[in-house]
């Protein structure tokens, strides 16, 4: 059975990595979303002033 | 215009070994370096061995190697630090012969420093001085690693750690002249025909056509504008 | 709203393929009567090389439009698939030799596809590190559309230089004979997903790319 242990080794990493690396994109992706409406709104208040 | 374009090709060239020439820094750091990392490799083999005579092309190439990013390091950098890089970049010459200029220039630097490394590397690795093959192979593929590194050396000089950043893209690019030129080395030092090491020097041939060819083509982007 | 929609049918269709290949991997496919299980790391293996070049050659291409054209747009895809295509060798590089060690007993061995591989990885590391380090973005763009093209030549005269020098070694047998009809299926199904996950990642990263850039244009406005 050491063979299955080699198989689950490798899917798991594979799947670790994939999810670590989509989390990441998502993650910087809401916050540069946040960033942007912000910044969106800063411009729209002074264009007020 | 033919002769024009040849006319300033050579006057960067000339340009580059006259500075070299009047300092010698760079030059003497470089051989030095070269020849420590000769003498560095000794210690890690028992001298007289056996090993002596499978090792001595994979030190010769990594020995050429390391020597190569050092002055393609400096190519660049000192036209940067004496402000000549922008006088290169505003003179009114096709940037092919702005290339070709300096890719001569890199070449004729590692082709001297290997003139002297390679009777230096004979005698301490016992071998005959007169080595034909091992200069013609050196010729070979110091033109493959000045054409990739030229363009290499323009684009770190515009980045923050660029010594660091020079050997990191260089050494990649040029794994296939290091295998070609390792394995023709060995065939040349246990005293093998030219025609055995034909499909060697034709790789590293091909790659010095190929790579001239596309750096003279993207050369225009890494410099500014 | 329009791109809303692509995103989400390939979310869909991505979701589905995943599930049909992790099916097949698990229990459709029989387990090969020589390597046993850990055969059927080949299903994910193959998959992520296959994606990794893909990757690297849409670097290529996106790199000579943006040189071409000088549109950013076209050096957003770039980088992006250069990072993607990274990761991607990065996982390659740890499934391989955890199914060599178990089906040849040694983790490593420099044939062609290995070393090749290795190779591409340190070109695109070093293709990534010239964007951090180059001194702003636009030249920073310039600099890795020169790396991804000569990177991108570079891997035919590496393969065939490796391939070359390693003739007196015996290369790696995957298979003896063809791969069975079922064996195939599983593969062309994991491939197809994996292919499908790239472009919806490709999207992504991409867009975060141009939001970046966005940012950077509203803070130069709000400071004028």
């Amino acid at each position: 059975m050491e063979d299955l242990e080699y198989f689950l080794a490798a899917y798991i990493t594979v799947w670790i990595v994939i999810f670590a690396y989509v989390l990441r994109i998502s993650l910087s992706q809401r916050n540069l979303r946040r960033e942007i409406d912000t910044l969106r709104e800063e411009i729209k208040e002074r264009q007020r002033d | 215009m033919k002769s024009s374009f040849w006319v300033k090709v050579s006057a960067i060239l000339w340009k580059d070994v006259l500075t070299e020439f009047r300092t010698r820094d760079t030059f003497t750091s470089v051989l030095v370096f070269s020849i420590l990392v000769i003498v560095i490799f000794n210690f890690t083999f028992v001298p007289g061995s056996q090993m002596f005579e499978t090792v001595a092309p994979g030190v010769l190439w990594v020995t050429f190697t390391f020597a190569g990013v050092l002055s393609l390091n400096r190519s660049f950098a000192r036209d940067k630090e004496k402000g000549c890089l922008d006088g290169l970049v505003l003179c009114p010459a096709d940037r092919v012969a702005l290339y070709l200029g300096k890719m001569l220039s890199c070449l004729a630097f590692m082709l001297v420093v290997e003139a002297i490394v390679l009777p230096v590397f004979a005698v301490l690795f016992d071998l005959p001085l007169y080595l034909p093959k091992l200069a013609v192979i050196a010729v070979v593929a110091t033109i493959g690693f000045a054409a990739v590194g030229t363009v290499f050396s323009a684009l770190v000089v515009h980045t923050r750690a660029r010594e660091l950043l020079l050997p990191l893209l260089f050494f990649p690019i040029i794994i296939p002249v290091i295998i070609a030129a390792v394995k023709a080395s060995e065939l040349a030092l246990s005293a093998a025909s030219w025609s055995e090491m034909t499909s060697w020097l034709t790789i590293i041939a091909a790659f010095d056509v190929i790579f001239t060819v596309a750096a003279a083509l993207v050369f225009d982007y890494v410099l500014e504008e | 709203m329009q791109g809303r929609l692509i995103d989400y049918s390939l979310i869909g269709v991505c979701f589905t393929l995943m599930i049909a290949a992790i099916s097949l991997i698990s229990v459709y496919v029989p387990t090969e009567e020589q390597m046993g299980v850990v055969q059927r790391i080949f299903y994910f293996h193959v998959p992520l090389a296959w994606v990794a070049f893909l990757a690297f050659f849409v670097v290529f291409i996106m790199s000579l439009l943006y040189i071409w054209k000088g549109d950013e747009k076209w050096d957003f895809r770039a980088y992006a698939s250069a990072e993607i295509g990274v990761v991607f060798t990065t996982m390659v590089l740890i499934t391989g030799p955890i199914w060599a060690k178990s089906a040849w007993g040694t983790w490593w061995t420099w044939d062609m596809r290995l070393t090749t591989t290795l190779v591409l990885w340190f070109i695109y590391v070093a293709y990534l590190m010239v964007r951090s380090f180059a001194s702003d973005e636009e030249r920073g763009a310039r600099f890795a559309a020169v790396v991804g093209i000569i990177g991108f030549i570079d891997v035919p005269v590496v393969a065939l230089a490796i391939v070359l020098s390693r003739t007196q070694h015996p290369s790696p047998i995957v298979f003896e004979g063809g791969l069975a009809s079922s064996m195939l299926l599983t593969l062309l199904v994991s491939v197809a997903a994996f292919t499908v996950f790239y472009v919806l990642l490709l999207r992504l990263r991409a867009s975060t790319r141009q939001m970046t850039s966005e940012i950077m244009k509203l803070r130069q406005e709000l400071e004028i």
